[in-house]
């Protein structure tokens, strides 16, 4: 006990600081507080914390990519940035003074032996890592080995966490990967004499601060740990007190190589001379103390850079570094990749999770319960060039979480984000806005989610409300049908773009894209009404649909609803876009004009945009019946679009609901049509019995007796015949 | 004693054909045991026709078109054109490897060595033509190629004949029409009998996937490339590892 009293009071001052901030840092970033992490709602160094991955290469990888991999761990990102520019200034002080995922396997080694420990401090740490750099950044990508796999900074928070009962913790320590990196803990942390071989040779943060710490030791402002070469004695006492091996003896005068050198004073609170010392070299480069040319009481002149005289050959050669011949040619094998794999534009799928390893291979076919006929194939060319194309399988499909996934597992929410960011706001891609404007419709029963490949035949059996997918597929960019056009305005062939524009690469993100809409959108009037008339067509399921009343009870729909398709084919609306004339109105145009064009809603609604209080506006839309809102014009907006009486009469409607007969023109017609038979019966008999010789000319039956007397003049027979019998009884 | 007598009758008509075929023999030498033929029976009392749905409703994705597997063999008078549809994970490669490799191919007892596999000719004017890697036999005049023919299989031969039956041969025609002027009793002891030198299950996927596999791939015209694609399977692999019906790979396993 006395021992380790002495021990500790052993420690200088400015070490026992040290100390109790990696202590204290190590209290706040891991578990079982997590207080640092969890004020990022993070309960880990991951993430969006993490500082480790963003700049790893991958083949073929351009800007916007490395903008989506500094955005996914953007507070990484930022601290790093902050760690950096303090390191600029200060030296490595979070290194050696604030990171618990290093401080604690320093402060650990500290408390044990230094006889039963590994010295790693003696090994060519510059070369070992810069290479191994080198490979985390470029090479260990292109091998699909993980950044995260050899990460002491999910190693230590998940030793933290199994010891505060974390079940992640435990299970990441049992795990295979867990195991070998608790073990590299152990070897490189615990038993390496001062605890920071992981440091030293593997940590990414660690080789990118060091060289930031070397290109500031260029500069004299900055605080580096430096040596007054004419004050050291050689006592060495700083190179074995140095954690990271940075110090070395050269010539009996200690060295510091700034790329390994954390500034972490343990050098300079041993020694007694004060021949090194963190600081700031003097502003003035040339003091004038010098008389007759002679320094008197001269100034100290620190180093940081040691500027050493090259070793030589006993013949008097140049030795030939090999550490700095074995970093020269990582380095410029790394930038020779990383160049010719950015010339070489490859094309590139958004298929991270490698689902179409199975489902591009052809015939993936099946009949499954019900006896529906399915496909599990994808066309890889054609998802690539579909409108949703840039999106990777798993964005949608966000239940898959094994291989082979479950068939239910592969359900979509359409109102999901998506990985591909919206252009305008730079928010992660959705659908939500329309699923809202949707679900507030009068179509807002349908499905929006829970969408599988098997449950089509349960909606297309049961559902009367369109789901998204009844109307949106997953279309190409630009369709079969649009190409021709695009060939002419264009005077394209499909291979022209890609000899300009880095081939598949650019027309498959990019190209469908913009051209589409220099072609113009794929959806123009005509193609709505033939959503629409999908179903509003279909008489026979329109007659199935229920609809809610005013008191919340669904009834069946009645004729107007059931007619609507074909009553609106007759108005001079449907009439214009059918012959091709633009300026006709689709059902969109007056059934949901404004917002995301999924806001359809039933007339009783005030908020439609055709209630009774809005349809004046609808109307007046632009480059439609801009009059309309004019106060004489009120019963103009009362046309009915949707006359029925306009309709076809279909006696399974007039069977199901009489009411299709009440209106004034089927009154007329029931009041027309006696007399149309027994016109038509006169005439049948007219023709079978009548006699035309006898009876000569002959005048119709209704208004003949009239003509007779006003036009030719002429009195009819029936009047001479009535005049003839009141001549004979005057007569008489 | 009536209902037996169509069966004589197309066992008699067709002797000769046995005779010849592989298939055909070990039908004909099949020794139903009364375990199996009251499975046949049940299986036939069961049976259900298939109604295929159409439904207005199209998939999302813009598939591959369905493909349709020619109604030539015989199997295709009682199974359904994608005839794997029980196993879950397996169906839909199941069925795509019904494409190319003939029902035989996995489904006869696989264990004699008599039976060596080659291309055969299932559709056109070809069709029942083996097919050599350069062409049709006698007609040979492309360069080797895996898949010579379109619509060809893999099908099991026995020295130079094939095993495999079809609809329209003398063979194919009398057990059809043996069946349908059966009863059910008559039938079960068909349908038990026609399966018998089946397995119904086929060989697991690293039967062929594999570097000894059970096909000769160089001398069906597969290239070195085509060789080491087809025995270096990733999805085969997976499957071979991940064996068991709820055995599955967890994304979440891949990030340790």
């Amino acid at each position: 006990m006395r021992r380790l009293i002495n021990n500790l009071v052993s420690i200088p001052n400015g070490q026992k600081y040290r100390y109790l901030l990696i202590i204290i840092s190590c209290l706040l970033f891991f578990a079982p507080f997590t207080f640092i992490p969890s004020l990022a709602g993070n309960g880990d160094l991951c993430g969006k914390l993490c500082m480790r991955r963003f700049y790893l290469f991958f083949p073929g990888m351009d800007g916007n990519d490395l903008w989506n991999q500094i955005t996914v761990a953007y507070i990484g990102v930022t601290v790093f940035a902050a760690i950096l520019t303090s390191t600029l200034f200060f030296g490595r002080m979070w290194c050696s003074y604030i990171c618990p995922v290093g401080g604690f396997p320093e402060l650990v080694s500290r408390t044990l032996n230094d006889r039963w420990k590994i010295e790693f401090r003696a090994l060519p740490q510059v070369p070992i890592r810069y290479g191994y750099f080198t490979l985390f950044v470029v090479a260990m990508p292109v091998l699909g080995i993980s950044a995260c796999t050899l990460c002491n900074f999910i190693t230590v928070p998940r030793l933290f966490e199994a010891i505060s009962g974390g079940i992640a913790g435990v299970g990441f320590l049992f795990s295979a990967v867990g195991l070998v990196n608790l073990l590299l803990l152990f070897l490189l942390g615990f038993f390496a004499s001062k605890g920071r071989a992981y440091c030293q040779f593997l940590c990414p943060i660690g080789a990118v601060d060091g060289l930031v710490n070397r290109l500031g030791a260029y500069f004299r402002f900055t605080r580096r740990i430096r040596v007054e070469r004419s004050r050291c004695t050689g006592c060495n006492n700083c190179a074995r007190a140095c954690m990271t091996g940075a110090i070395r003896m050269v010539d009996q005068i200690a060295v510091v190589d700034q790329l390994s050198c954390m500034s972490c004073h343990e050098c300079v609170d041993v020694c007694d001379w004060g021949a090194i010392d963190w600081r700031a070299a003097p502003a003035d480069r040339h003091p004038k103390r010098k008389k007759k040319g002679i320094d008197f009481h001269p100034q100290p002149v620190w180093h940081a850079i040691h500027v050493l005289p090259p070793k030589v050959k006993s013949c008097g050669r140049k030795k030939i570094n090999w550490q700095q011949v074995i970093l020269a040619v990582i380095f410029s094998v790394a930038a020779l990749f990383m160049v010719v794999t950015s010339v070489q534009a490859v094309e590139r799928h958004p298929d991270p999770d490698g689902c179409l390893a199975c489902h591009a291979l052809e015939g993936l076919d099946f009949i499954d319960e019900d006896g529906l006929l399915r496909s599990a194939s994808i066309d890889r060319v054609h998802y690539f060039s579909s409108l949703h194309g840039s999106v990777p399988c798993k964005d949608c499909h966000r239940k898959v979480r094994d291989y082979p996934h479950k068939v239910e597992n592969g359900e979509v929410d359409c109102g999901d984000s998506c990985h591909v960011e919206e252009p305008s706001g730079g928010e992660p891609y959705t659908h939500k806005p329309v699923i809202d404007e949707y679900r507030d419709s009068a179509h807002g029963e349908g499905w929006s989610k829970g969408l599988t490949g098997g449950n089509r035949l349960q909606e297309a059996r049961k559902e009367s409300n369109p789901s998204c997918r009844k109307c949106h597929s997953n279309e190409l960019y630009i369709g079969k049908e649009e190409l021709p056009k695009f060939k002419q305005e264009f005077a394209h062939i499909e291979t022209d773009c890609g000899n300009c524009h880095q081939g598949k690469v650019w027309l498959n993100r990019f190209g469908g894209h913009l051209l589409r809409r220099f072609v113009g959108s794929r959806w123009n009037r005509r193609d709505h009404n033939a959503i629409c008339n999908e179903c509003h067509a279909d008489q026979a399921f329109m007659a199935q649909v229920e609809i809610e009343d005013e008191a919340g009870k669904k009834q069946k729909a009645g004729p107007r609803f059931i007619l609507a398709s074909e009553s609106y084919k007759t108005t001079l609306h449907s009439r214009l876009l059918e012959s091709g004339v633009e300026e006709g109105a689709s059902c969109i145009d007056c059934h949901a004009p404004g917002g995301l064009k999924h806001a359809v809603r039933r007339d009783e609604n005030p908020l439609a945009s055709t209630s009774r209080n809005r349809l004046a506006k609808t109307c007046a839309a632009e480059q439609c019946h801009g009059f309309a809102t004019h106060p004489l014009n009120g019963e103009f907006v009362k046309t009915d679009l949707h006359d029925i009486d306009m309709a076809r009469i279909d006696s399974e409607i007039v069977a199901q609901d009489s009411a299709r007969l009440e209106s004034n023109w089927t009154r007329a017609l029931i009041a027309l049509l006696p007399i149309l038979a027994i016109i038509g019966a006169g005439s049948l008999l007219w023709l079978l019995f009548g006699d035309k010789k006898k009876r000569g000319v002959t005048f119709a039956v209704l208004g003949g007796d009239s003509f007779q007397e006003k036009v030719i003049v002429r009195t009819p027979k029936s009047k001479a015949r009535k005049a003839s019998h009141s001549g004979k009884r005057r007569k008489s | 004693m009536l209902r037996w007598i169509p069966l004589l009758l197309f066992a008699l008509l067709s002797a000769p054909v046995l005779a010849e075929n592989y298939y055909l023999k070990q039908v004909d030498q099949a020794e139903v045991s009364d375990q199996q033929l009251q499975e046949a029976a049940k299986q036939i009392e069961a049976l259900e026709e298939v109604q295929l749905q159409q439904i207005n409703l199209s998939p999302f994705h813009k598939r591959r078109q369905l493909v349709e597997t020619d109604e030539l063999p015989f199997c295709r008078n009682c199974h359904l054109p994608l005839p794997h549809r029980k196993n879950e994970r397996k169906r839909t490669f199941l069925n795509m490897h019904s494409r190319f490799i003939a029902c035989e191919t996995c489904h006869l007892q696989s264990d004699d060595p008599m039976l060596n596999y080659r291309w055969l000719a299932y559709s056109g004017p070809h069709a029942g033509i083996e097919v050599m890697p350069t062409g049709v036999a006698g007609d040979e005049q492309g360069q080797p190629s895996f898949i010579p023919l379109p619509g060809a299989r893999i099908a099991p031969f026995v020295g130079s004949e094939s095993t495999a039956i079809f609809k329209d041969s003398v063979a194919g025609r009398n057990l059809t029409e043996g069946w349908e002027s059966s009863d059910d009793a008559a039938k079960a002891k068909l349908k038990a009998r026609l399966h018998a030198p089946l397995q119904k299950e086929g060989p697991d996927c690293d039967a062929c996937h594999h570097r000894e596999s059970m096909l000769d791939l160089v001398s069906l015209g597969a290239d070195p490339v085509k060789v080491r694609q087809i025995e270096q399977n990733s999805i085969a692999r997976f499957f071979t590892r991940f064996n068991e019906q709820n055995e599955r790979l967890h994304i979440t396993d891949l990030l340790r």
